[in-house]
């Protein structure tokens, strides 16, 4: 830079003193200015539709443009339709067997995976990698490939379950009241299982041999070593995994959008998938809000059942 | 770890790994078979678990004959410009959470991070309005910007905790031979975070290239349509039928993520699982 040619020399003890001086301030900025995209990015994206969502939640009537928004009446008849309406409650309770038969058998599942696999084997990496698949493969594509399994007609589950006697016709899975919930439950825990799987081994790898040595010694069994070892180990990791993945479960909207869209008269209208409707399909924004903040609010105790592990795992 | 001394406890353990291991392959496989079999065949009461005249004319029929090469298009562009802008915000972010002290770091940090938990649906029903507002409604650019939101905050987390483990030395030592803040980052930090880079925008990508409600959402025009919407308003309206083609396509449009998948497992493993072994 030619201004420096022009400058005085500066003993360089002090000329580094002086930059420190006015570093802080600088540095500051420098600082607040590489946070402001992602900042700008939160609020654009998720506070400020909060905010609108709050605002929009007490504003009566049917509208989709926020122009308008304005010559709504303002009121709390949102909350009292949606809170006197049976079919909000009926919503609750197919989110709670929804996200309760999604998760405990995930979680038993991949407790047994990761115990299966917490062994030296070869192809283990392998294993531990593939198993991950469904987690990774996008929800649509999950939805599909079960409408094909659990098929009415030509559907291979059917098949199976005719050749070994359980069956003698063929039942349409995912469009009969009785077995809707089932079927949109079986690929929702074919895609949560493998996290559960991973957080078990993890947690099981980071056991010190040496307990199970001492078990073993002090004549504790393979079932007492796992309860006594094992357990204690992993319920940490566990109980945290369980609670992210009933958060995740509670919001899931893809499978059952794909599989059922909330059907067969309304028999897997989960609370998530409700709120979507409400907004999209009646485009009664007022009402879609007021229920989306009341599951906002359900997340929002899950998220604080979590906070003392999670504080644990980010801080 | 087990002990598989006994019989019994080998028969249980062998009986629990054939049921999870045909849970976990079983609709892969049959995913796959059903992709090669022509359509005689999808269509029997008593299925074969192999196809016995194998075909390739799923594959053809999706890559030729339907709209999916539009779609992967539209899905590589938009899930692929929205994972960069991410990774650029998400390093910008991290870099200022990692390495500089200011008021109220700590609590801006877990706001970034809690900003995770917010239901997309949730969102969706007013950012709709506002992208409407905003004239991004049915282009690529709103939809791109919409992605930014998935992957954020963790990958702000997983770049913070990449660039927390730099020493501080290293900055230090440029920063006393005069380098500018932006010339260390570019030169000193981002070199040394390549591996973190790559999984922050591979995850990013994953977590766009799988989106379906956004996409569905905020894009109405066919021809910016995204692989989600495409694949469900393909094979889902009134010709579901066309089993063969659907897994196909399926099949096809997975491929991206579990590429992107397998490249970044062992870090995205890794990165899975540091706190389960931290507590």
């Amino acid at each position: 830079m030619p201004a420096v040619t022009t400058m005085p020399a500066l003993d360089p003890q002090e000329s580094a003193a002086r930059r420190r001086a006015w570093w802080p301030a600088r540095r500051t900025v420098l600082a607040y200015g590489l946070l402001a995209p992602a900042f700008a990015a939160v609020v654009f994206l998720i506070a400020y539709p909060l905010y609108l969502a709050l605002a929009v939640s007490f504003r009566e009537g049917r509208t989709m443009n926020l122009a308008r928004l304005d010559r709504l009446p303002v009121g709390w008849g949102n909350y009292a339709r949606v809170f006197d309406d049976p079919a909000l409650w009926s919503a609750f309770a197919r989110s709670a067997v929804y996200v309760g038969g999604a998760i405990v058998p995930a979680f038993v599942i991949g407790l047994l995976l990761a115990l299966l696999l917490n062994r030296v084997f070869p192809g283990r990496r392998w294993l531990r990698s593939v198993m991950m698949l469904p987690w990774a493969v996008p929800g649509v594509v999950v939805s599909i490939a079960f409408l094909w399994l659990f098929d009415g007609s030509y559907g291979v589950v059917n098949s199976l379950l005719r050749r070994v006697g359980v069956l003698d016709e063929g039942i349409a899975w995912f469009a009969r009241q009785d077995t809707a919930m089932l079927a949109v439950v079986v690929p929702t825990v074919w895609k949560a299982f493998p996290f559960f799987a991973l957080t078990a081994l993890a947690a099981m790898q980071a056991i010190p041999l040496a307990l199970y040595e001492a078990a073993r010694i002090d004549g504790a069994g393979a079932l007492a070593q796992h309860r006594y070892v094992t357990w204690p180990g992993i319920r940490g990791p566990m109980l945290l995994a369980l609670i992210l993945n009933a958060l995740w479960a509670l919001k899931e909207l893809d499978i059952v959008y794909v599989t059922t869209g909330g059907g067969p008269a309304g028999a897997t209208e989960t609370l998530a998938l409700r709120i979507y409707f409400e907004a999209f399909q009646y485009f009664r924004l007022g009402s879609a809000s007021a229920l989306g903040l009341m599951l906002m609010v359900l997340c929002a105790v899950l998220v604080l059942l979590a906070l003392p592990r999670l504080r644990q795992r980010f801080f | 770890m087990l002990d598989l001394a006994s019989r019994r406890a080998q028969f249980v353990f062998g009986s629990i790994a054939t049921a999870i291991g045909f849970f976990l392959f079983f609709p892969l496989f049959w995913m796959i078979s059903t992709s090669f079999k022509p359509e005689a065949e999808v269509f029997r009461r008593i299925p074969s678990p192999l196809p016995i005249a194998p075909t390739i004319q799923n594959y053809v029929g999706a890559l030729t004959r339907s709209e999916l090469p539009i779609y992967l298009q539209n899905s590589l562009v938009t899930a692929g410009l929205g994972a960069l802008l991410t990774t650029v915000l998400a390093v910008c972010a991290a870099y200022s959470f990692a390495k500089f002290a200011y008021r109220g770091r700590t609590a801006l940090m877990l706001l970034m991070i809690s900003a995770q938990m917010f239901p997309f649906a949730v969102l969706l029903i007013t950012l709709y309005p506002l992208m409407d507002a905003a004239g991004l409604l049915n282009t690529r650019i709103g939809l791109i910007i919409s992605y930014i939101v998935f992957a954020l905050p963790s990958g702000t987390y997983m770049l913070y905790s990449y660039f927390i483990n730099i020493p501080t030395e290293v900055i230090e030592a440029a920063r006393a031979d005069g380098a500018s803040e932006l010339r260390i980052l570019t030169v000193i930090v981002l070199p040394l975070s390549i591996p973190g880079l790559v999984t922050v925008g591979l995850y990013a990508f994953m977590w766009a290239w799988n989106d379906l409600l956004y996409s569905l959402t905020l894009i109405t025009d066919p021809s910016l349509r995204t692989v989600g919407p495409g694949l469900l308003l393909s094979y889902l309206g009134e010709s579901r039928n066309d089993w063969g083609g659907a897994m196909a396509s399926s099949l096809i449009a997975s491929l991206p993520v579990v590429v992107a998948f397998a490249l970044v497992q062992r870090f995205f493993i890794q990165g899975l699982t540091a706190g389960a072994v931290k507590s």
